[in-house]
């Protein structure tokens, strides 16, 4: 196990993040992707701090999950309103800026 | 040890995150994406990262995939009634960019020798009390600013959810 | 003082019609007309004040328009100028225009639109002042258009009649195509003497600067104004509006061929004569030749097509055509003071014939086919009296008007050894006698064969016929005193001096055109007219061609419906095919294809926004691993 096998392992992670935003029109499957994405940073953040030899990396992740936890309610709290708006969840039906 | 461990834990991650991004089915996927972070707090205890596998555990894998399956359960879509995926299109560049990304990604580890840095029980460990000390001593500002973050979330998200916006 | 009288007559017309035009209240008042009467009226009395004060009264005063400050004539002026010409010409349009003006105050009596009736009458009267008084070619070019457009208003004048609609627009069509040589012409002469001012070209063509290819683009300007001149003229090949503008009220045709439009193109030819004459002995000039040809084919095919005519209106028409085919052969002949005599008289009597084809009109209530007429002699004595007078003037009898200028033109013709045109103007004298004197038997002898009631017409129109028959008789004379008609004074040397009457050319033409009366006599003054109808049927080909006035409409219908459409046909292929679907319709479809390529980038979809997002992080990302790399 290396610094190289963590930070792969990260990019592995984030890059199907990425794939599940990008290819996902259920908006909570998008945000849930994202939540992949953020976890890929955490297991970089934590690997680099194993490497670096000091905890701030590790501090950092916590203040990650935490942001992360807001955005969560937040980002739920919109898709539920926008459920009510518009009945449905499909990315692609938000489109009211393009008009 | 180690290493056996790390392996189970990496199939572990990258598995059920794909199997989380390809269900159909928003339950599967939520549960499938809680496995994945399940995986991650494996990892974290690899590296000696106790405190942050159990939040990762608690809040991750419990809370937040909690509140996912809730408001999954509370909208109670069916299947039908979305188009699940983009088009094939969207999947094949998708796939590119991924893997460019990722060739760019090991291509830079390989170059800048980070497979040749082991990391066995080499960095500290991130006991509660030793993640405890940085956190309150040179991060106390950023901390007090995370709590008041997620007060303005949860305000933020009582005042979206309410019936009447107006 | 004079050039404020000048002014005050060029501008008294445009304000009659103007106050005519924005004021409804005195439009449709009976003080209307009076308006526009009194300020040709002012123009007869300036006119009068102006001749009788010979040289004291010659003036130029100009207003520049616009200066471009660039060096002489490099400005736009208007101006006035009164000199001996436009004196004489002042005199025609002033005095018999009055004449036609009171005329019309009788016959459009009752017209429920006199008052715009006599707006544009003012408004032409005006456009023919400014042509009269220009100082320079600029000016005279604005007015002659002005001229066009009065004379389309007044053509068309029965809005409700879409044969004087249609003969409108053809005498304006035809004329803008004349304008357009007049215009180059102007431009040429501008171009050689950097100059549009009258003076200023005489003297720089005068000081012979003007040589070898100069004098040949001069020769070609000269033809190119003249050409502007045959428009208004109506010479041969633009003779084609003048009959149908007789679909105008009577008054209009009077003016118009008397005294204003048709004298225009000779006036014009005679103010700027110096282009015309030859320089210095050497004989480069083939534009006289062509006037002078010009004007010989005008005159007698005009007189052969009023052989024929039924419309008293339309012989007179023609008659007008066949005379300004004596006043072009004049000028040919470069005997530019007798074309200008031969246009007074001619403008005296020819307004009286119309003024008299009016009366009998209005008093056979708008009758004009003289087969349709006959006996009038009795029913309308003073018509039938000043008409004879008129007649005898136009058909050259010793002592009237007519004998003078007409014998001046041919003895010019003779001077000049033009045998042939000298022969084809004294057979036209001939023709001329034959169709006036049938006219003259068709309207006034015999029965009566129409089914109205003929009737004299009242005195505001019988008076200026009476004015106008008297000038017919004695003006003829003035042609030969200087201080009468200084015109020819005022040209000096540069105008053939012919003023003397030979005896036997006088003797030759006279007795043709006693043999015309004898002709018409012999056919129409039976009571029957089966002379004329054997006459018609001995020679039916003739006929034919004199009745379709030689095909020139004809002509010009499939000039315009076979060459001109087939023309456009191409054009429009090529508009549609090249313009529209080339340099067009490429631009536009390639922007489409652009616009619906780029259209997707803001299509909402958030999974391409992210899409380009990534794609833009991963170039990023390889960029720098690449230059790192380095």
């Amino acid at each position: 196990m290396t610094v190289g096998h963590l930070v792969t392992l990260a990019g592995v992670l984030f890059t199907l993040g990425m794939l599940g935003v990008l290819s996902r029109r259920n908006i909570l499957i998008i945000l849930l992707s994202v939540e992949l994405m953020l976890n890929a940073a955490a297991l970089a953040f934590v690997a680099f701090a194993s490497y670096r030899g000091n905890l701030d990396g590790q501090v950092m992740v916590f203040f990650a999950i935490a942001v992360a936890a807001a955005e969560v309610a937040v980002g739920l709290a919109l898709v539920i309103a926008l459920f009510r708006i518009r009945v449905t969840v499909d990315a692609d039906q938000v489109n009211l800026l393009k008009q | 040890m180690t290493t056996l461990f790390f392996w189970i834990f990496a199939v572990v991650v990258a598995g059920s995150a794909l199997l989380a991004i390809t269900r159909r089915n928003g339950v599967a996927a939520a549960l499938w994406a809680a496995s994945s972070f399940v995986g991650i707090a494996g990892v974290f205890v690899l590296l000696g990262a106790y405190f942050l596998a159990v939040v990762e555990v608690l809040v991750y894998a419990g809370a937040i995939m909690v509140l996912f399956l809730f408001v999954i359960m509370l909208l109670n879509l069916r299947e039908a009634d979305l188009k699940v995926v983009q088009g094939p299109r969207m999947h094949v560049g998708g796939a590119i960019l991924g893997a460019l990304f990722l060739a760019g990604l090991v291509w830079t580890c390989r170059r800048s020798g980070l497979f040749d840095v082991p990391l066995d029980a080499k960095g500290p460990v991130g006991e509660t009390g030793a993640v405890a000390a940085p956190l309150f001593r040179d991060y106390v500002l950023p901390f007090e600013i995370v709590s008041f973050l997620l007060l303005a979330a949860m305000v933020g998200a009582v005042l979206l959810t309410k019936r009447r916006l107006s | 003082m004079t050039g404020f009288l000048a002014w005050l007559t060029l501008i008294a017309p445009l304000g009659a019609a103007v106050v005519l035009t924005i004021l409804p209240g005195l439009r449709r008042s009976s003080l209307g007309p009076l308006v526009a009467v009194g300020s040709v009226l002012l123009c007869a009395a300036t006119s009068l004040i102006f001749w009788m004060g010979g040289k004291s009264t010659d003036v130029e005063s100009t207003w520049t328009w616009m200066d471009f400050a660039t060096g002489a004539g490099r400005g736009i002026e208007l101006g006035v100028l009164v000199d001996p010409l436009s004196k004489m010409m002042l005199l025609v349009v002033g005095w018999v225009g009055s004449a036609i003006f009171l005329f019309a105050l009788g016959y459009m009596k009752g017209d429920p639109s006199i008052g715009r009736f006599f707006a544009k009458f003012a408004l032409f009267v005006f456009s023919m002042l400014g042509i009269v008084l220009s100082t320079n070619f600029l000016m005279i070019f604005v007015f002659w258009e002005l001229v066009g457009a009065s004379s389309y208003l007044l053509i068309g004048y029965y809005v409700d009649k879409p044969s004087a609609v249609e003969a409108g627009k053809k005498a304006f069509l035809t004329n803008r195509v004349a304008d357009f040589g007049f215009l180059l012409g102007i431009l040429m002469i501008w171009n050689l003497t950097g100059s549009f001012h009258f003076g200023e070209i005489e003297a720089a063509v005068r000081a012979g600067k003007l040589s070898g290819a100069d004098a040949g683009q001069l020769a070609l300007a000269s033809f190119l104004i003249f050409v502007g001149a045959m428009g208004k003229s109506a010479q041969i090949p633009f003779h084609v509006w003048l009959p149908d503008a007789m679909e105008g009220p009577t008054p209009v045709s009077a003016l118009m061929h008397a005294a204003t439009m048709v004298a225009a193109g000779v006036y014009m030819v005679i103010r700027v004569f110096f282009c015309f004459e030859p320089l210095g002995g050497a004989d480069w000039g083939w534009a006289p030749g062509f006037v002078a040809w010009t004007g010989g084919f005008t005159a007698i095919l005009a007189a052969t097509i009023a052989l024929v005519q039924r419309d008293i209106k339309k012989v007179l028409a023609y008659s007008t055509l066949s005379q300004l085919g004596y006043m072009v052969m004049a000028l040919g002949a470069g005997a530019y003071s007798i074309a200008m005599f031969h246009l007074t008289t001619h403008a005296f009597f020819k307004g009286l014939l119309f003024l008299c084809a009016g009366s009998v009109i209005h008093g056979c209530h708008h009758e004009q086919d003289m087969f349709a007429m006959g006996g009038l002699r009795k029913k309308m004595p003073v018509t039938f009296w000043t008409f004879t007078a008129g007649m005898l003037a136009l058909t050259g009898i010793c002592p009237f008007a007519g004998f003078w200028s007409k014998d001046l033109i041919l003895d010019a013709l003779h001077a000049k050894h033009l045998a042939g045109l000298q022969l084809a103007a004294t057979a036209t004298a001939g023709l001329t006698a034959l169709y006036m004197s049938r006219a003259w038997f068709l309207t006034f002898f015999g029965e009566y064969r129409g089914h109205a009631h003929p009737h004299e017409s009242p005195k505001v129109m019988t008076l200026p016929l009476v004015f106008l028959a008297a000038m017919s008789v004695v003006i003829g004379v003035a042609g030969y005193f200087d201080w009468l008609f200084p015109v020819q004074g005022y040209l000096g040397k540069w105008t053939m001096q012919v003023l003397h009457v030979n005896a036997s050319i006088a003797i030759v033409s006279t007795g043709v055109v006693l043999l015309g009366y004898g002709i018409a006599w012999a056919i129409y003054t039976r009571p029957t007219l089966d002379r004329a109808e054997a006459v018609r049927a001995r020679f039916p080909a003739v006929y034919d061609l004199l009745w379709n006035k030689y095909y020139f409409d004809d002509f010009y219908l499939w000039l315009v419906r076979s060459v001109q459409q087939g023309i456009a046909r191409v054009c429009r292929a090529f508009e549609e095919n090249v313009i529209v679907k080339g340099l067009v319709g490429v631009p536009v479809g390639f922007t489409t294809w652009v616009a619906d390529r780029s259209r997707r980038l803001q299509a909402g979809r958030l999974n391409f926004y992210a899409y380009v997002f990534v794609g833009g992080v991963t170039v990023l990302l390889l960029f720098l691993l690449a230059v790192g790399a380095r």
